[in-house]
């Protein structure tokens, strides 16, 4: 077991800044996610870890030892590829004892080891036979028991799941984690998925653009993002952009194109009177209300234009004004007609403000003519994600 | 009545046909004809009497230059083997500027009619001797860098089109499990591209085993190769026990093949 530290982590691939100061402690035996879209510096930062890449700048400690010039085979490194990378020419004992066998272990304790990880990864009969002989979720297993067979400080997953199918993926989810809570390595692992990284992880370091915008416990994030990004990338957010009015005792007041909102001030961040501000709220927040004004309520009048069954929830989609849609997650009780007038209401305090900044690539700029809630790959429905939640 | 259909499978089946014949037919004749009893100085098709007459007379300089060819193709495929691994590394695998034109350079020999490669080398050889005293000319060794030169383009061929395959992810993979890149090598990258080598150096030896036009320029009366040899016979004194000798080499490749797809599968070869 060892604890991981990356310290100011700099790179650049010709003249583009791939990643740019990433820090991170990942603790003893912690599951830690990179978590973000494709391009944000999350496989460069393993890769650094794996010693596949060399950082421009910034070290990587094990144990508070400098191993950023150490190669890779010296590092005492376990690592899951997302397409397997298993020995096409050795049969699966062999690809599992690989490591041992480099170590120089006595044949006899090879396979032992190598039958108990058999039993690990439950593919108990499996030994004789070649990688392409298996199908993609026993690959998958054999590439975790090889990873694990020389008992490495540190494990390394790189989308280990992105090649599976959805169902085999839940199941395997749910084995990753057994193994390492059995295990207890310290784990960084890389994802797209932001259900996978909610429901595996003890913290997610959700990264944008080589910086990290977010490190945190699942639930930090998703109940508090740090910024709209934040909000975007896990779970669903509507944003509605205004202007700041009036701070009264605990809350400020925030001018929209269709009403005054209220907001909870909070500490961290300040902001002063005339900013302009970025409004933020959950679908699952969001009532449908017929009642014009409520004690304690944001309301924003609307009108509903598509409504989508999902099975748990209706989701309705409710246009506020020609730029603002909101998505409204409602319940089968009420049948609510399309068309038809509506408020959106929601408690003042599941409200999220931040400063106002273009940014279409979350749905929040003057360019965008579509409604504000845009989806990008490897986001799930939200009522799938506050269930992975709800099981941490 | 004949179907659409029908008929053109069979004439299909007509132009396979021809094509084996047209391929098989010369052996099936020169060999048949080198059984012939002997009774006339000259080859028979088909054989009047069946007779090994022409396998007892097989002259001594044929043995001396089959020798002579068997030797020079076996160590020049290995040095190709060697050498043409090496530089398909390089090409595939090494971050090296300018890897096209180095793909291009291996490529060369290929490009070269052979006959220009024989009289290169001749000159080269006969400089080097002016120069410096070393004799290549009409030696095994000269022959062997002349066939590793044109037998190594096939090698790297053969090598890089399996390394470009090859998933970069597994040398990753070994050297996270602990070996060095001298050991991921050895464990890992040469068992996955060994039959693309041996293709390789099978291609490398047929060429340099059947070559006539460098080597006549590299052989000298005394001297000489299997291929060249035959040839001479050919061209200024006939003999039937070229038949004889000729057949047996055509046995020895369908055997030795054989041996190969036995050992290591051709059908694992990449083509």
């Amino acid at each position: 077991m060892a604890r991981v530290t990356l310290e100011n982590l700099a790179k650049w691939y010709g003249g583009q800044n791939v990643l740019d100061i990433v820090s991170i402690d990942v603790k003893e035996g912690e599951f830690l996610t990179l978590l973000g879209p494709s391009g944000c510096g999350k496989t460069t930062t393993l890769r650094m870890v794996a010693g596949f890449v060399s950082p421009d700048t910034g070290r990587v400690l094990f144990n508070g030892t400098d191993m950023t010039r150490t190669p890779t085979q010296k590092r005492r490194l376990g690592m899951v590829f997302q397409d397997y990378a298993l020995f096409p020419h050795l049969n699966v004992a062999d690809n599992v004892g690989f490591a041992l066998r480099a170590a120089g272990m006595p044949k006899a304790d090879i396979s032992k080891r190598v039958r108990e990880l058999l039993a690990l990864i439950r593919l108990p009969a499996v030994g004789e036979r070649f990688p392409s002989e298996l199908s993609g979720g026993q690959q998958q297993r054999v590439a975790i028991a090889r990873a694990l067979a020389h008992t490495p400080a540190v494990l390394l997953m790189d989308e280990p799941l992105g090649a599976l199918d959805l169902k085999l993926r839940e199941a395997m989810q749910h084995e990753l984690a057994v193994i390492q809570q059995k295990l207890g390595i310290t784990t960084i692992y890389v994802t797209h998925d932001q259900e996978e990284a909610l429901s595996l992880s003890n913290r997610i370091a959700l990264m944008r653009r080589g910086k990290i915008e977010q490190l945190g416990t699942p639930r930090e994030i998703y109940r508090n993002p740090a910024t709209p990004f934040a909000a975007f990338f896990l779970g669903k957010i509507n944003f509605v952009p205004g202007k700041l009015q009036e701070k009264q005792a605990g809350a400020y007041r925030i001018s929209t194109s269709k009403g005054m909102l209220l907001c909870p001030t909070k500490d961290e961040r300040k902001f002063s009177l005339g900013d302009q501000v970025l409004v933020a709220v959950r679908p699952e927040h969001l009532r449908i209300a017929e009642v014009a004004s409520q004690n304690g309520s944001n309301v924003l009048p609307g009108r509903v234009v598509r409504q989508k069954f999902t099975g748990k929830v209706v989701q309705y989609e409710v246009r506020v004004d020609e730029m603002t849609s909101f998505i409204v997650d409602g319940t089968m009780d009420r049948s609510i007609e399309s068309d038809a007038p509506v408020q959106v209401a929601w408690d003042v305090s599941a409200t999220y403000l931040y400063p106002y900044e273009d940014d279409q690539e979350i749905g929040v700029g003057v360019a965008s003519t579509e409604p504000q809630v845009v989806e990008v790959t490897g986001k799930h429905e939200a009522n799938t994600l506050s269930e992975s939640l709800a099981m941490t | 009545m004949l179907t659409a259909d029908a008929l053109r499978r069979r004439l299909g089946y007509a132009f396979v046909l021809c094509v084996f014949v047209f391929l098989v037919a010369p052996l099936i004749v020169v060999s048949a004809s080198s059984f012939d009893s002997g009774a006339y100085f000259a080859a028979r098709f088909p054989p009047h009497e069946l007779g090994l007459k022409w396998y007892r007379e097989i002259p001594p300089k044929y043995w001396h230059a089959l020798g002579v060819s068997f030797t020079a193709a076996s160590v020049a495929s290995v040095i190709s083997a060697a050498l043409g691994v090496l530089a398909a590394l390089g090409i595939v695998r090494g971050k090296l500027p300018g890897v096209e034109w180095l793909r291009s350079f291996f490529r060369m020999p290929l490009q070269i009619p052979l006959v220009v490669t024989g009289v290169v080398f001749l000159q080269f050889y006969y400089s080097l001797q002016a120069l410096m005293g070393v004799r290549l000319a009409a030696t095994l060794p000269g022959l062997i860098v002349a066939y590793v030169f044109v037998g190594m383009p096939y090698v790297v061929g053969t090598v890089g089109a399996m390394l470009e395959r090859l998933n970069p992810r597994l040398d990753e993979a070994a050297a996270i499990l602990g070996c060095s890149r001298w050991r991921t090598f050895w464990s890992v990258t040469f068992p996955i591209i060994r039959p693309s080598i041996i293709a390789g150096m099978l291609y490398a030896f047929v060429v340099a085993f059947g070559d006539v036009p460098l080597s006549i320029f590299l052989s000298s009366s005394s001297y000489t190769t299997l291929p060249v040899e035959i040839f001479n016979t050919l061209q200024f004194d006939f003999n039937p026990s070229v038949l004889a000798i000729s057949t047996l080499i055509a046995a020895m490749s369908v055997v030795s093949l054989w041996v190969i797809q036995r050992l290591v599968g051709l059908d694992m070869i990449p083509r």
